[in-house]
């Protein structure tokens, strides 16, 4: 058992704050002592290769990204945030987007798109679609992935992903696929309000919506947007489901909060 | 607290951009590192790091000078990044057909095998024993520093740092970097 002030003593010189007494008991210390002397030893070692491990390089265009979000967010027209403003809802590829130029082209056109928004129920009082096709080709921040699903199964791959946005939550299924495969994304409507979907490659997509549930059928790569908000204060839960020819691949779950978290809250 | 950073604080919200230019190219680096040490991928790294450059921007007002402001920004960022850590532990597939998001060893981006392993095995820690290495053995921050960033006292940062080093030194000794 090693005594606290010997513990101490290993502790501060590991990054050399020991004055020169304090060193020499400790010398004391780890000679009578080979229990402490071994960790002493060990912990010397062990901070070593954290040493040297060393930094890794910044991204390019961090200080760029910052500051043209910090400018956005000062902005005046973007001062009504929270209050039901759509500014600031936005798709543009991912810094990782992993899956090659054609999904990033398909992006950048459906970001030029509006009328490729499609609305489902017809925009409520809490979303104004059509202002909100107008801020899609806005900044290039996202917000941080809240949960993610990577998505690995026979004939289909990918990633969905979840991120908060001042309109709802944005839920993203990247999704690659030899043939076709259906997708489902199953919820309880009484906890889930499903306020619009868009597919950027293009296609006025297949989305079918009933009560509770929105599928369609996808094929290839390609990436679908999907906003939801939670309708109660408590969680929700929504699970996808992946089928072929009728056989069920796999599926699995991702929790949706009630409420957005205080974007501002440091 | 370095002089010039209150300075440039204070011209920041007085709603000068170039000042808060010149606090992300000052602290973009360590926070960048810090965050990645925690998440291990450095497009979440990115993303976090931004998201916490901005909400420090958006809370300038609440800063209160007493601590210094690299502290404050860590915390934030910890903050950040343990929520998302948290996030993703959540991942919880139904039926275990879909993995949950983990970070791909090939994205770990130390310059050796060497750091890809020790990253490796700091992902094996706690989130809140990997931060307080992190922020005490890559960042050189004081154990009343680490304290003020993670919340804790100094004593249960120093026992919180000798619990992690020897989970570390095991996990090192598992993938070969220490011998035995």
């Amino acid at each position: 058992m090693i005594d606290h002030r010997t513990a101490d003593l290993m502790e501060r010189d590991l990054d050399g704050s020991l004055s020169a007494e304090e060193g020499r008991e400790l010398e004391r210390r780890l000679q009578a002592d080979p229990e402490a002397r071994a960790l002493h030893a060990e912990m010397v070692e062990v901070t070593g290769h954290l040493r040297a491990a060393g930094d890794v390089a910044v991204p390019a265009g961090l200080r760029g990204h910052v500051l043209a979000e910090a400018a956005r967010r000062r902005a005046p027209s973007a001062q009504g945030r929270g209050t039901g403003s759509r500014r600031g809802w936005w798709l543009a590829p991912a810094p990782g987007l992993r899956y090659g130029a054609a999904l990033a082209a398909g992006v950048a056109l459906g970001l030029g798109m509006a009328a490729w928004l499609l609305a489902w129920p017809p925009a409520g009082p809490g979303l104004d679609l059509d202002a909100l096709a107008g801020t899609m080709a806005g900044p290039d921040r996202r917000e941080a992935v809240l949960e993610a699903l990577e998505v690995s199964l026979p004939g289909v791959e990918g990633r969905v992903e979840l991120r908060p946005t001042p309109a709802g939550y944005l839920l993203e299924p990247i999704l690659r696929a030899e043939g076709s495969v259906e997708v489902r994304l199953l919820f309880d409507a009484d906890e889930v309000d499903i306020r619009g979907f868009l597919d950027p490659e293009g296609d006025p997509a297949p989305f079918r919506v009933d009560r509770g549930e929105l599928s369609w059928a996808h094929r290839g790569s390609r990436r679908y947007a999907v906003i939801l908000a939670g309708r109660t204060t408590g969680e929700a839960s929504l699970a996808l489901e992946f089928s072929a020819s009728g056989r069920r691949l796999g599926g699995g779950t991702l929790r949706l909060p009630g409420a957005l978290a205080d974007p501002g809250g440091a | 607290m370095k002089p010039d950073d209150l300075a440039l604080i204070e011209e920041c919200r007085n709603g000068n951009m170039e000042a808060f230019g010149q606090l992300v190219d000052a602290y973009q680096g360590p926070v960048f590192n810090v965050v990645y040490r925690m998440v291990s991928d450095r497009d979440d790294a990115e993303d976090l790091t931004q998201t916490a450059f901005v909400k420090a921007f958006e809370n300038l007002d609440r800063y209160d000078p007493k601590y210094r402001f690299f502290s404050w920004i860590y915390r934030i960022a910890i903050n950040e990044a343990l929520n998302f850590v948290s996030a993703r532990k959540r991942i919880a597939p139904l039926d275990g057909d879909l993995e949950s998001a983990r970070p791909n060893p090939e994205e770990s981006c130390g310059s050796s095998e060497t750091g890809r392993r020790v990253q490796e095995a700091l992902m094996r820690l706690k989130p809140r024993h990997r931060a307080a290495i992190i922020l005490r053995h890559f960042r050189g921050c004081s154990y009343q520093e680490v304290g003020e960033i993670l919340g804790m006292q100094e004593k249960t940062v120093k026992s919180t740092l000798f619990s992690a080093r020897r989970i570390l030194r095991q996990a090192l000794l598992n993938s070969g970097v220490v011998r035995p």
